[in-house]
C-alpha cells in the first residue's frame, strides 16, 4: 500500500518535473524579453513529433540529442523574425501573436501527421523496473528524472555561475542599463529563446514514450505550465522549481486519493488559492512593465 | 472622440442585409444567425479588450457555461420555454461571472491574461470529466426552439429575424454605454488606470462592471448558439474557442466598435467557404490572425482607415501648443467651496515608511493650514515625494496617521481620498495620453459627480460638467487647445495639464509635485502666481526646488531630511535654520560625495557661514 502510494507521489512528481521543463523556458524568456510565449507548448509537441521521425533513423538517444537542437534552432528563428519586433511594444501585442503562432503550429501538426494520436515506444535498454531495496520503479522514468535534474543543473550553473548568465540576470533586472554599458543584449535575447524553446523540445523527446502525441499536446501541457509560472512568481528561478514540485506534488496526492477525475482542475483551485494570498505568486517580484 | 451615431445605422442596414450577402456567397440562414451570434460575443470581449484594455484569453468560458445553464434549464424546469432558460442563462453567467470577475480583476496586464486562460482551462477540465451534469464528450441535445407570439421559431428564418433583433438590441446599449460616464471611465483606466484612480474613480469597481457586462453579453451569445445549434457541449470553453473570438476581434478592428462584427462575419465565411474545400481552414485562419497581429493590429477597419486617409487627406495644423491662449490667474468659482473644516485641513502624525531597509518616511509629523501656500522642501531624496504618496494613498503606510480636516484617512484607498478632498500633480507627467485636453480635464470634473455612475446617457450630455470643464481650461491657460491628444502637447504643456486635471477633482487640499519644472521662465512666474492665487482659496502644499519662488510665495514651510522633519515652520525659520543652510550646502557639494552620508553634515556644517541659501538654489538648477 505505502509503496503505490509513494509510487503516485513519485508519478506526481515527475509531472512536475515535466512541467517545469516547459515552464523554466516560459519563465526565462519572459523574464528577460518580457514575451509570454504562448506558443511554447507547440515546440513540446515539435521536439515529440521529431522524435517520431528521426528515432527509427539514428535511434532514441540520437534523436535525444538531435530534436532539442533542431526545436532550437527554429527558436533562433522565431526570435528572429516574430519576437523581435515585439520586445519594446505592448506585452498583449506579443501575446496575441504567440497565440496566433501556437494555433499556426497545432493546425500544421495536424495537417502534416493528422488528427489521430501516435505512440512511440520506450527503447529496449529503458524498458523494465529498477529495484531500489523493496521499492520498485519504472526504469525509463528514473531516467527521465535524472535527464531532467543534470538539464536543471546545467542551467543552473549557466545562469548563476558564467558571465553569460550574469549579463542574462542584469537584462531581466535593467534592459536599458545592460546596454548603457557597452553590451547588446541581442545575442542574449537569441540565445535565452534558442535555450528556452530547445528545453521544450527536450521536454517532448522524453515524454514522447510515455503520453500520446498528438497536435494538441503542446495546447494541454501550456495552461499547467502557466500555472506553474504564476504559482513560482513570473521571473523567478527557484520559485518555479519550487511551484512545478508542488503541482506535481498536489497532482500526485489528488491521484493517490482516489480522485483522478479531479487532477487537472485540481491544479487550477492550486494557483487561484497561490494568487488569493500571493498575488505575484510564491517567489514573485513587481515587474512593472506587466503590471 | 464619442462613437458616432450612425454606428446605429449601419449595424441596423447590415442586419437586414445580411442574409442576402450570405445567400450570394451561397451561404445559408444559420450561416447569417451564426455571424450576429459571433458578432455579439466578439462585441461584448471588445468591451474588455479594446475599451479597458484587460485581453481575455478565457472569454469562451462565459459563452459556454451560459449554453450549459440555459440547456440545462430548458431541459430539466422549463420546458418548452425559449426566453425563460435564455433569462436564467444570463442571470447565471452574471452571477458566476461577477464572482470570478472579483478574483481575477485583483491583476492586471499580464497576470490578468494568463488568470483567465487559467480559468478557461479549468471550466474546460471541470466541463469535459463532469458527464452527469454536462454530457461529456457527447455535450447535451434535445434542446428545441418554441413558437413565441406566433413565430415558429424552429423555422430558420423566424429564428433569425428574433436573433437579429436581440443583436440589435446589443449593440444599441452597448453604443449607450460606451457613449456614457461609465464608458469614458473604462477608456481613462485603459489610458492610465492609476491616474484614474487619483482622480477620484475606483477603478477595481468599473472594471468589474464591465468585466460582468461583458461575460453576460457574451453568454447571451453562447445562449443563442445553443437555440441554434439544438445542442451545447465542452468545446465553446476551450482555450481554442476563446482564442477564435480573440482572433475574430483582431482581424475586424479592436480600436473601433463595430470592428469586431466585421471580425466576425469575416470569420464565419472564411470558415464555410474554405471547409468545404480543405479541413485546415483553422491553419488558413491562424496565419491570416499572425499576419494581422504583425502588419496591422488595427485590424481590417485599420487597412480602411489607413486607405482613407491616403485618399482624403487631412489639413495640415500647426504643432499641437501653438494655438494657445494665455491663462487668467483667477479661480473658477465652481472650485472654490466654502470650508468644511476648522483651521488646520492636513495633519499628519508620525508616519512611517519603509521601503525594505530603506526608511523613506521616519517619523514624519506636520500640519497644513486650512488657507495659504505650504511648501514642502529639502535635498532630492528627503522624502518629500514618498510624503506625497503617503498623503494620496499610493503607498500604505507602516505606521501613523493622515487625517483630513477631522477626518482619519488613513486607511482610505487612492480613489476614496481623492473624493475627500485631496487633489495631486505629479512630478512625473501622468495623463491620459491619447485623450484631448478637454476630455483629460472633464474626467476630473466628472469623478466627483453623481453623475459617474451612469451607463445609459452620453457623457458629454451634462451641462454643468462641460461648463465647469471649459471655464478650468480658460483658467489654466489651455483654451484653444482643447482637442489636441494630451500626449501632443509639449512637456510644460503636460505639466499644466496635469495641475488641471488635480484641480478638476474640486481638492480642499491641492497637492502639486513640483509644478514649476521644465516650464519657460515666463510661464514659471505666471503659474507661480496662478498657484498664489489658487492658495488663496484652496490650501496647497507644494514640493518645489525653486527656494527662491517658494520663499517669495510660501506662507508656510516645512523642510524634509532624510525622511525627518528638519525646520516646521514659516518662511523665515527656514532660511534662519542653520541646519536647512547646512543640508543644502551639503547636497551636491563635494563633501558628500568623498564621506559617508551620515557624517557628511556635520562636515559641511562648518561651510555654511560663506555660502547664502539663494546661491545654492541657482547652483541646483
Amino acid at each position: 500500500m505505502t509503496s503505490i502510494l509513494i509510487q503516485q507521489l513519485l508519478n506526481g512528481l515527475l509531472d512536475g518535473v515535466y512541467y517545469l521543463l516547459i515552464a523554466l523556458g516560459l519563465s526565462l524568456i519572459f523574464s528577460l524579453g518580457g514575451i509570454v510565449n504562448l506558443a511554447h507548448g507547440a515546440f513540446y509537441a515539435i521536439g515529440a513529433y521529431l522524435t517520431t521521425l528521426i528515432a527509427p533513423h539514428i535511434g532514441y538517444f540520437g534523436a535525444l540529442v538531435f530534436s532539442p537542437i533542431a526545436v532550437a534552432l527554429i527558436g533562433v528563428f522565431l526570435e528572429r523574425y516574430f519576437f523581435r519586433p515585439f520586445y519594446r511594444s505592448d506585452p498583449i501585442l506579443s501575446l496575441l501573436l504567440t497565440f496566433g503562432l501556437a494555433m499556426v503550429c497545432e493546425q500544421a501538426l495536424r495537417m502534416i501527421f493528422g488528427a489521430a494520436p501516435l505512440s512511440f515506444a520506450i527503447p529496449d535498454s529503458l524498458r523494465g523496473q529498477i529495484f531500489f531495496g523493496d521499492f520498485i520503479y519504472s526504469k525509463f522514468r528514473t531516467f527521465l528524472l535524472a535527464i531532467a535534474l543534470v538539464c536543471l543543473t546545467l542551467i543552473w550553473y549557466l545562469l548563476s555561475r558564467t558571465s553569460f548568465g550574469r549579463v542574462v540576470r542584469a537584462g531581466v533586472q535593467n534592459p536599458d542599463m545592460v546596454g548603457a554599458l557597452g553590451i547588446s543584449l541581442q545575442p542574449y535575447l537569441t540565445a535565452v529563446a534558442a535555450l528556452g524553446i530547445g528545453i521544450a523540445g527536450l521536454a517532448g523527446v522524453l515524454l514522447a514514450p510515455i503520453y500520446s502525441i498528438h497536435p494538441a499536446m503542446g495546447q494541454e501541457i501550456l495552461t499547467p505550465a502557466f500555472v506553474v509560472v504564476v504559482i513560482g512568481g513570473l521571473g523567478s528561478f527557484w520559485g518555479v522549481i519550487f511551484a512545478a514540485l508542488l503541482v506535481g506534488l498536489v497532482k500526485g496526492i489528488t491521484v493517490a486519493a482516489g480522485y483522478a477525475q479531479a487532477s487537472t482542475a485540481v491544479i487550477y483551485l492550486l494557483m487561484l488559492l497561490v494568487l488569493l494570498f500571493r498575488p505575484r505568486g510564491l517567489f514573485g517580484e513587481r515587474i512593472q512593465r506587466f503590471e | 472622440m464619442q462613437i458616432s451615431r450612425s454606428a446605429l445605422w449601419v449595424s441596423a442596414f447590415s442586419l437586414a442585409l445580411l442574409p442576402v450577402l450570405m445567400s450570394l456567397l451561397g451561404l445559408g440562414l444559420t450561416s447569417a444567425t451564426e455571424v450576429v451570434i459571433f458578432a455579439m460575443a466578439c462585441m461584448a470581449l471588445n468591451v474588455l479588450v479594446g475599451f479597458t484594455g484587460l485581453v481575455s484569453f478565457g472569454h469562451g468560458a462565459w459563452f459556454g457555461l451560459a449554453a450549459y445553464a440555459a440547456a440545462l434549464a430548458q431541459l430539466h424546469w422549463f420546458e418548452k420555454s425559449f426566453w425563460l432558460p435564455l433569462g436564467f442563462g444570463l442571470l447565471f453567467i452574471s452571477f458566476v461571472s461577477l464572482g470570478f470577475g472579483f478574483l481575477i480583476l485583483r491583476r492586471r496586464g499580464v497576470y490578468f491574461s494568463l488568470l483567465t486562460l487559467a480559468l478557461c482551462a479549468m471550466l474546460y477540465a471541470v466541463a469535459f470529466r463532469w458527464t452527469a451534469v454536462t454530457g461529456g464528450e457527447n455535450g447535451l441535445g434535445g434542446i428545441v426552439r418554441p413558437s413565441w407570439i406566433g413565430f415558429d421559431l424552429e423555422q430558420k428564418f423566424p429564428f433569425y429575424v428574433v436573433v437579429a433583433l436581440i443583436g440589435m438590441m446589443t449593440v444599441f446599449f452597448l453604443w449607450r454605454f460606451h457613449r456614457s460616464p461609465i464608458g469614458s471611465v473604462l477608456i481613462a483606466v485603459r489610458e492610465n488606470e492609476q491616474r484614474a484612480s487619483f482622480i477620484g474613480y475606483e477603478t477595481v469597481k468599473y472594471k468589474l462592471i464591465a468585466f460582468v457586462l461583458s461575460a453576460t453579453i457574451t453568454g447571451l451569445a453562447g445562449v443563442l448558439l445553443l437555440f441554434n445549434n439544438r445542442m451545447t457541449s465542452a468545446e465553446p470553453i476551450s482555450v481554442v474557442f476563446s482564442g477564435e473570438l480573440l482572433a475574430m476581434l483582431v482581424i475586424g478592428g479592436m480600436r473601433s466598435f463595430l470592428g469586431p462584427a466585421l471580425g466576425a462575419f469575416f470569420y464565419v465565411i472564411f470558415r464555410d467557404l474554405l471547409s468545404s474545400v480543405t479541413e485546415d481552414w483553422l491553419l488558413y485562419f491562424g496565419l491570416l490572425f499572425v499576419f494581422f497581429v504583425l502588419f496591422s493590429p488595427s485590424g481590417l477597419v485599420g487597412i480602411y482607415e489607413r486607405l482613407r486617409s491616403t485618399w482624403n487627406k487631412k489639413p495640415v495644423i500647426d504643432a499641437a501648443m501653438t494655438n494657445r491662449k494665455a491663462g487668467a490667474t483667477v479661480l473658477p468659482d465652481f472650485l472654490i467651496q466654502p470650508q468644511k473644516s476648522g483651521p488646520i485641513i492636513l495633519n499628519v502624525k508620525n508616519i512611517k515608511l519603509f521601503f525594505g531597509g530603506i526608511k523613506a518616511l521616519d517619523g514624519v509629523s506636520f500640519a497644513v493650514r486650512s488657507i495659504g501656500l505650504h511648501a514642502l522642501i529639502g535635498p532630492n531624496g528627503a522624502g518629500k515625494t514618498s510624503a506625497f504618496n503617503a498623503i494620496s494613498g499610493l503607498h500604505p503606510l507602516d505606521s501613523g496617521l493622515v487625517y483630513l480636516g477631522e477626518k482619519d484617512i488613513t486607511n482610505l484607498n487612492q480613489a476614496d481620498r481623492t473624493l475627500q478632498g485631496i487633489g495631486r500633480s505629479f512630478q512625473i507627467t501622468n495623463l491620459f495620453p491619447t485623450l484631448s485636453v478637454s476630455e483629460n480635464v472633464r474626467l476630473a470634473i466628472q469623478a466627483k459627480t453623481p453623475e459617474r455612475m451612469n451607463l445609459w446617457k452620453s457623457a458629454l450630455s451634462f451641462e454643468e460638467i462641460n461648463q465647469n470643464t471649459e471655464e478650468l481650461l480658460a483658467a489654466m491657460g489651455l483654451q484653444g487647445i482643447n482637442y489636441v491628444e494630451a500626449g501632443s502637447l509639449s512637456y510644460g504643456g503636460q505639466r499644466l495639464l496635469d495641475m488641471a486635471i488635480a484641480l478638476g477633482t474640486r481638492p480642499q487640499l491641492l497637492l502639486l509635485d513640483e509644478p514649476l519644472a521644465g516650464l519657460a521662465a515666463a510661464e514659471r512666474e505666471r503659474v507661480g502666481k496662478l498657484i498664489q492665487s489658487i492658495s488663496k482659496q484652496i490650501p496647497v502644499l507644494l514640493i518645489e526646488h525653486d527656494i527662491d519662488r517658494v520663499f517669495s510665495i510660501a506662507d508656510a514651510v516645512t523642510v524634509m531630511h532624510e525622511g525627518k522633519i528638519l525646520v516646521d515652520g514659516n518662511v523665515d525659520d527656514a532660511r534662519n535654520s542653520s541646519q536647512v543652510q547646512a543640508i543644502y550646502i551639503g547636497s551636491g557639494s563635494q563633501s558628500i560625495a568623498a564621506k559617508p552620508r551620515q557624517s557628511a553634515w556635520k562636515n559641511a556644517y562648518f561651510y555654511l557661514a560663506l555660502l547664502s541659501i539663494p546661491f545654492m538654489a541657482r547652483a541646483t538648477y
